[in-house]
């Protein structure tokens, strides 16, 4: 019986002034959750395919970089039109690294880099050789099995980074 | 006059004058607000909602062309007569173009960020531009370019004295 009116109470709570304020902090506390701390995003695209699908609902949680620099491999939500367009990409090169891409295969200061996370690549994806510019870093998305010209990619300034994806 | 009526009157002018200075400085705009609130009007004048006559779209491309200064500096790549030093004329002529050719067309300004020198009446802004337009034939064109854009003070206004193109991710 006491479980049961417990579980009454908490389905359906009396409208008092405690509940009026509880409920307000509540969403008070949500709303700010969800603007500024873990931003709701929805997958628009396949340039992360197959790791992160079109269509589908993630987060962007923001404080990562709060104590720590973005580093090569971090999957970055980045701002693109104001806070309602964001492009999710991978970080390959930071400035004054030099990036290349020689028949589908990524060369970051000369060297191939291993990249296990990209299952699709039709290996003609060809870019020459440069240089990202101080305060920018270098982002790619996952699927190369689009064209290149298709895919927007490339560097862009670091304070463009919002968050890391959470799931 | 009775004296003291003269002191009352004196005493609520000068309460008066200090609320109004009192005002002016604590809620006086900043020149950042200022520019933020230039290119809010900036969008709200470029925007076409439907079919306009060519007077109202005359004067809307003559209200665009005021936000610039008589001449300034346009560096924008792939858009036609949009690189090069215009006068308000010229602005005018290629916002009435524009706006013949798009249905509809919408131009919005995100991300800004603005750096004022504070001896010179003058001022740096980027910032992200989305265009919108739907033509009368053909698919409708959205690009988003980061810009800079050089302002200038004049006759209480900011005043765009240049505007180029920077892509916002650069392969």
């Amino acid at each position: 019986m006491e479980i049961r009116d417990r579980i009454n109470a908490f389905v359906f709570p009396k409208m008092n002034r405690t509940f009026a304020i509880r409920l307000v902090i509540t969403i008070a506390v949500c709303f700010l959750f969800f603007k500024f701390v873990c931003k709701p995003v929805f997958l628009n695209g396949g340039s992360m395919e197959p790791n992160y699908h079109d269509g589908t609902l993630n987060f962007c949680w923001t404080p990562t970089y709060l104590f720590r620099a973005p580093r090569k491999g971090d999957v970055v939500a980045l701002r693109y039109e104001g806070d309602r367009v964001m492009l999710l990409k991978r970080i390959v090169a930071n400035a004054g690294d030099t990036v290349e891409f020689r028949n589908g295969t990524l060369f970051v200061n000369g060297k191939a880099v291993r990249e296990p996370y990209v299952k699709f690549n039709e290996g003609n994806w060809n870019l020459p050789l440069r240089k990202v510019s101080p305060g920018c870093v270098y982002v790619v998305g996952d699927n190369r099995g689009m064209p290149i010209e298709q895919h927007k990619f490339g560097e862009i300034r670091r304070n463009r980074i919002e968050g890391t994806l959470l799931l | 006059m009775n004296r003291k009526l003269l002191i009352v009157i004196l005493g609520v002018v000068a309460v008066c004058a200090a609320g109004v200075l009192l005002w002016r400085f604590l809620f006086a705009e900043s020149p950042e607000h200022q520019i933020r609130r230039t290119f809010q009007e900036l969008s709200a004048t470029a925007r076409k909602t439907g079919k306009e006559g060519l007077i109202v779209a005359m004067e809307k491309a003559r209200d665009t062309a005021r936000f610039f200064d008589d001449v300034c500096t346009l560096k924008l790549d792939r858009i036609p007569n949009g690189v090069g030093a215009m006068s308000r004329q010229n602005i005018t002529a290629n916002t009435l173009t524009l706006r013949n050719y798009f249905r509809t067309m919408k131009v919005t300004f995100y991300d800004m960020e603005i750096l004022v020198d504070r001896e010179k009446p003058e001022a740096q802004a980027t910032f992200t531009a989305v265009f919108e337009g739907d033509p009368s034939s053909g698919r409708p064109v959205r690009e988003t370019k980061e810009m800079d854009a050089g302002l200038v003070r004049k006759q209480d206004r900011w005043l765009l004295t240049s505007l180029a193109f920077r892509d916002v991710i650069r392969k």
